[in-house]
């Protein structure tokens, strides 16, 4: 059961950092390389204040919310004019430098060993403990990002989005304010990742630098091109095919097989098929990517 | 008669080439203005300039009293001036609906009020979308409505660009080349439409328009460019006569044989 519930937290805060990466790629056309350094800057933020600062989590998360957004705006202002390879790229050197500082920045983030001690949420007297209060406290938060991300891409917001993605010069002729828009969506979109690395923090209790680089940034991109753009439902799709299916060959083959390789090799090859024949996502409805 | 739209003296160079040279013209209120000339005359560029997406080297725009050289395009789009561009430019995968109701700005744009929305967010959302719709019928597409804008012709693309343009009640319309490419039935539609928009709507268009019994048959004026600069202004039949209409269309030869 422990098993069972673990993997359904990480389905779901994968889920909240791949449909917060959709609002950036997919509506926006902001093709975020961002995002897993986001998601770090929130465990960290989160780490940071409640372990050495003292704060209670939920001002602690609030903030990691805030930082990550704030920080979006410092990098989206020079780099979100730039050309969409150009600002891949921009991005992927901010992600090494992220990495970098978290090391290097000892007095701060306790460099290569992490922090430890982070504390679980509680409400009241209630302390929320590891089980099913874990899965209860991370299904709340994945509710509340969902339907954030149902309201914008059902409201007024997403026309303007979607005009920004498929002709800025359009856009613009039209009185959308491109730059300012493009800024704003960064900047919910480093909020949002930030606030799944808090929930992160508080479920592993432990930060450590890690998982916010390069195999991460590739493994959201290659969740929200699985599960399909612009969609809710391919927001959790996505993740759960990719976390799930790895964890079916854990039951396959017997003893002194070596299934590490294979299993790489078939889910290297589960990728391939998938783009093949449904470039557009398991559910999604948009085809492929638009730079 | 007063002028919504003063232009100038603006120039425009790209590297050593003068775009646009010293052009001033200017555009009254509730009237078709066409801007003629050949290819390369500089019309586009001074569309570009007027509209803010390119800013002049020198000169001035005025519209509607306010200066509005070298301010941004969404600034002057929210002003009450809106464009075409020479392409139809639609969005190709939203529904020919939501591709008009791009060019509403509303409250519910901000991510705060999409969330929240409210009654009055609600309502605002609601009008855009009536009026969309009556433009789209204005533009005979409303049937239409829920099909993506791919799904359309190129005439009808084009039908579907002016709409856009037209949904946010802009004083005045720039319409770039908007008969290109049309068949007969198509064009007689999109002049009549662009008739009705200043008798009926009472709004006011400049035109760039390379046909000249369009321009003949529907400008209130004529505004001659060539080489960047605006050489002859007047109604139509004052710059058909005009020497250097001859010449730009004709050829210098013909000036001189004519004299």
């Amino acid at each position: 059961m422990e098993y069972l519930q673990h993997l359904l937290i990480m389905v779901m805060i994968y889920a909240c950092l791949t449909v917060s990466l959709d609002l950036n790629i997919g509506h926006a056309g902001i093709l975020s390389f961002g995002h897993a350094s986001f998601y770090g800057i929130g465990a960290y933020t989160t780490a940071i204040l409640t372990v050495y600062a003292g704060l209670d989590w939920f001002t602690a998360m609030v903030l990691a919310f805030a930082m990550g957004a704030f920080i979006a705006v410092l990098i989206g202002l020079p780099t979100l004019r730039l050309g969409g390879d150009y600002f891949i790229l921009a991005l992927f050197g901010f992600s090494l430098i992220v990495t970098s500082l978290i090391i290097n920045m000892e007095w701060l983030t306790n460099g290569p060993f992490g922090i430890r001690g982070v504390p679980r949420p509680s409400i009241g007297s209630y302390q929320v403990q590891s089980g099913y209060g874990m899965l209860g406290f991370i299904a709340i938060m994945t509710a509340f990002i969902f339907f954030v991300h149902w309201r914008f891409a059902s409201s007024p917001m997403k026309a303007a989005l979607h005009a920004i993605r498929d002709d800025e010069s359009v856009a613009m002729s039209l009185g959308i304010n491109v730059v300012r828009t493009k800024i704003i969506v960064f900047a919910l979109g480093g909020g949002f990742a930030a606030l799944c690395g808090a929930m992160g923090a508080f479920y592993f209790r432990f930060v450590s630098a890690d998982g916010y680089g390069l195999q991460t940034i590739i493994l959201l991109w290659a969740m929200l091109f699985v599960g399909g753009n612009c969609s809710l439902l391919g927001a959790f799709v996505g993740p759960a095919v990719l976390m799930l299916f790895p964890e079916l060959f854990r039951f396959i083959g017997g003893q002194g097989w070596d299934i590490g390789h294979i299993q790489e090799a078939l889910y290297g090859l589960l990728l391939i098929l998938l783009m093949m024949f449904r470039p557009q996502g398991l559910v999604g409805n948009k085809v492929g990517l638009r730079a | 008669m007063t002028a919504v739209l003063d232009v100038s003296g603006i120039s425009k160079r790209f590297g050593g080439l003068a775009a646009v040279d010293n052009a001033s013209f200017t555009v009254e209120e509730h009237t078709i203005t066409s801007l003629i000339g050949p290819n390369g005359a500089g019309k586009t560029t001074a569309f570009n300039i007027v509209s803010g997406f390119l800013k002049p080297d020198s000169g001035t725009v005025t519209f509607a009293g306010q200066p509005i050289e070298g301010r941004e395009p969404h600034d002057i789009y929210r002003l009450g001036m809106a464009r075409t561009f020479q392409d139809p430019r639609v969005f190709q995968e939203m529904t020919v609906l939501d591709n008009v109701m791009v060019g509403v700005r509303q409250k519910g744009e901000a991510p705060f009020w999409a969330i929240m929305r409210g009654a009055k967010v609600n309502a605002q959302w609601k009008a855009a979308r009536e009026r969309a719709e009556r433009i789209l019928e204005d533009v005979g597409l409303l049937a239409r409505a829920k099909e993506e804008a791919s799904a359309l012709s190129f005439g009808e693309q084009r039908f579907l660009s002016i709409a856009r343009a037209l949904v946010g009640e802009p004083r005045i319309v720039l319409l770039d080349e908007p008969t290109v490419g049309l068949d007969r039935s198509t064009f007689g539609k999109l002049v009549e439409l662009m008739k009705n928009l200043v008798t009926k709507e009472r709004k006011t268009i400049l035109l760039i328009e390379h046909n000249m019994d369009v321009v003949m048959s529907i400008s209130d004026k004529v505004v001659l460019m060539m080489q960047g600069t605006t050489v002859a202004s007047g109604t139509p039949a004052e710059v058909r006569g005009h020497r250097s209409m001859v010449e730009a269309y004709l050829g210098k030869r013909h000036v001189a044989a004519s004299q």
